[in-house]
């Protein structure tokens, strides 16, 4: 039905037919006519007023990855525009699906330098999927149905829309027709001819040494319950990417953990033993493969991606299935025969034997100093939040110890910086998945320089009443980078000391409980009174200061040359 | 890799967006551009005509990448030798 509606609320009828229940923002000049309509309809769409714009737009990233939905967030011209820059190269690199609308000087005066006036669309072109510039309100139903249409199909990414102060204040005739509004654009998916799923089937069913490397792809098609089926049918093992933890539980006996460069060490030894690799929803990252002359040597390839461009663009495919994953695998499970591999599966049992030994127990288990190791912290949050939680991490030590320590049992738990590797990300993105899921438990994960980068979210998560925990692992240093100054630059430590805040008093002046801990004897209660506190919480928790994260592969190494640990006496 | 000299075209919407994003790409991946040619057609449609030095498996990369920029429908390339 037609309706006779200002652009700006024509922008958010557009936005509740989209499904959209939560905008992540920060208001300004050119954006006012939204807001102004956003407060008529608070009841129908629930703003959350970040610090920061690229807190909302990290903010959404957590809401649509924990989600499954399209985030949203919203910025005025200018810098608020250009505070997306970041947040939108970080969902372009792991492919999160949202739509960042910002507005933009009156159409007449763009190009003139007029007062917060940027370029905007010009400024993200390489990093978006996609991005329209509304110049009359007329345009306004069809951008924003493309934008969701666009964001989230085939390999999902971020969206920006800029829509200029005339086009909110102007009148236009409202009406929604999806269908119509996508006509143009709406692609059927592609799906492989049936002699390659046969194929596929008979390279898998003749295999000695499958393995299946499940990426985000899994978990963005909705494809858990078919990775667990073929696994299960054919006892083929499974390991993930970084960025496909918990497509798959830790508990399934078929996981044999996480490959890449700081990856576990039986799924990167068995991507050089494996004669079939079936890459599901992966792109082959330089941080998967190292050295890429030296990858899966023995392995043919089955690459499964939604995105053709990826195919054979950092590893040859001996077998490109180009379609939905979800779509693909369900073709292939009926005809997987049921074969044992049970020496395959001992050989990933040995290295995860010495791994525990080299590595896990030594890494996880208090050594008499009282000094505490982020691998005991996720160990012991871990065993606590039963795989059940959301756990969102920042970037560095943090992130990879969680990565290696933590379980998952529940789909869509593990929300991280992949691609992009941005420091920053770990508090507004747990802020979004909070938003997005209030009945779950929401943990970040953090380090002490990454914190700093936004911390000024703890007003929001105080404003918006947001019940996340915050674990602070404050090595006072810039963890990860020392890791490589010690390990490949003779431990010349150039700027990566951290002198730090009283972070006990800040977290006391957001009026959120906290607590420090730094004897290794009340880690455990630390957590369960975080776990048991009914509101926001920030643990701090004082870890040794010069800890290492192993194995690892150094950069461009190949997988063989895995480091189990230093010489001295990290060991 | 030996580099070879190619026509590229695409066909899609016409835009100044479109042509920025092609432009982008090969601006991203170190391409030299020696001939751009961008025409408005009928219907809002848009020509776009690019002749290009790179190595073959590169370009065919590129190629791939151009197709999947929205609003793009088509993509097509030859050698010019
Ligand atoms: C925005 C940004 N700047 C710089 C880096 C480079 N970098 C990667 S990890 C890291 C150190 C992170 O330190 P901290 O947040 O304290 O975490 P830790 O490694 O100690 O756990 C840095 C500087 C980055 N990834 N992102």
């Amino acid at each position: 039905m037609k309706k006779r509606v200002k652009g700006s609320e024509a922008v958010l009828l557009a936005l509740m037919q989209e499904g959209c229940d939560t905008i992540f923002g920060y208001p300004g000049g050119t954006i006012i006519p939204i807001y102004d309509d956003l407060y008529r309809y608070a009841d129908k769409i629930k703003h959350i007023l970040v610090r920061h714009e690229q807190g909302a737009v990290h903010a959404a990233e957590g809401y649509a990855r924990s989600t499954g939905k399209t985030g949203v967030c919203m910025a005025t011209s200018g810098p608020g525009a250009t505070n997306f820059v970041t947040g939108i190269a970080d969902a372009k690199l792991d492919s999160t699906p949202i739509v960042c609308i910002s507005a933009q000087v009156n159409a007449e005066k763009l190009g003139t330098d007029f007062f917060q006036e940027a370029d905007i669309i010009g400024i993200t072109l390489p990093i978006t999927k996609w991005s329209h510039q509304i110049t009359s309100a007329s345009e306004i139903c069809e951008t924003i149905a493309k934008a969701f249409y666009i964001a989230r199909s085939g390999k999902p990414g971020p969206v920006v829309i800029s829509i200029t102060k005339n086009a909110e204040t102007e009148l236009t005739d409202f009406e929604y027709d999806k269908k119509e509004l996508l006509k143009e654009i709406i692609k059927e998916p592609a799906m492989p001819d049936e002699r390659l799923i046969n194929k596929a089937a008979f390279l898998i069913n003749n295999a000695e040494k499958p393995l299946i490397i499940a990426g985000q792809g899994i978990i963005l098609s909705g494809a858990e319950k078919e990775l667990a089926e073929i696994s299960g049918k054919g006892n083929i093992p499974v390991a993930t990417t970084l960025m496909g933890l918990s497509a798959i539980p830790t508990s399934n006996p078929m996981f044999v953990g996480r490959v890449g460069m700081h990856g576990n060490l039986a799924p990167n030894a068995m991507t050089q033993e494996a004669d079939v690799i079936i890459a599901a929803g992966m792109r082959f990252s330089d941080r998967v493969t190292g050295n890429i002359k030296g990858y899966a040597p023995r392995a043919k390839i089955i690459h499964i991606e939604i995105d053709p461009s990826e195919i054979d663009k950092n590893v040859r495919a001996y077998l490109p299935l180009t379609g939905d994953v979800k779509a693909i695998l369900a073709s292939i499970i009926p005809q997987i025969k049921t074969t044992d591999r049970s020496s395959w599966m001992d050989f990933a049992k040995k290295k995860n034997k010495e791994e525990f030994a080299k590595i896990v127990e030594p890494g996880t288990t208090e050594k008499g100093c009282g000094e505490i190791l982020m691998g005991q912290v996720i160990k012991e949050i871990s065993q606590k939040s039963g795989g059940k939680s959301i756990i969102v991490t920042d970037v560095g030590q943090n992130q990879m110890f969680t990565a290696r320590y933590l379980s998952f049992e529940k789909e869509r738990s593990w929300i991280t910086s992949g691609g992009l590797g941005t420091m920053g990300f770990g508090l507004p993105a747990a802020i979004g998945a909070k938003a997005g899921n209030p009945h779950r438990e929401v943990i970040a994960i953090i380090g002490d320089g990454g914190f700093q980068m936004t911390m000024e979210e703890l007003g929001t998560i105080m404003q918006c009443h947001i019940n996340i925990k915050i674990v602070l692992m404050n090595n006072s240093f810039l963890g990860m980078v020392r890791q490589w100054q010690e390990l490949f630059y003779d431990k010349r430590y150039s700027n990566t000391e951290l002198e730090n805040p009283d972070f006990q008093e800040i977290a006391q002046a957001y009026g959120i409980r906290h607590k420090r801990v730094s004897d290794c004897g009340k880690l455990n209660e630390s957590i369960d009174d975080m776990l048991a506190c009914k509101g926001p919480y920030f643990l701090e928790i004082i870890v040794k200061k010069e800890e290492n994260v192993f194995p690892m592969v150094p950069a461009g190494a190949d997988l063989n040359n895995i480091i189990l640990g230093k010489t001295t006496n990290d060991k | 890799m030996e580099k070879k000299n190619f026509t590229v075209t695409a066909v899609g919407k016409y835009g100044l967006e479109i042509l920025n994003r092609i432009s982008g790409l090969y601006l991203q991946k170190n391409i030299p551009v020696s001939s751009l040619l961008f025409t408005r057609g009928e219907n809002g449609t848009g020509s776009y005509r690019l002749e290009v030095e790179a190595p073959e498996n590169t370009m065919a990369r590129t190629i791939l990448q151009m197709k999947n920029i929205v609003d793009i429908k088509d993509v097509n390339y030859y050698t010019n030798k």
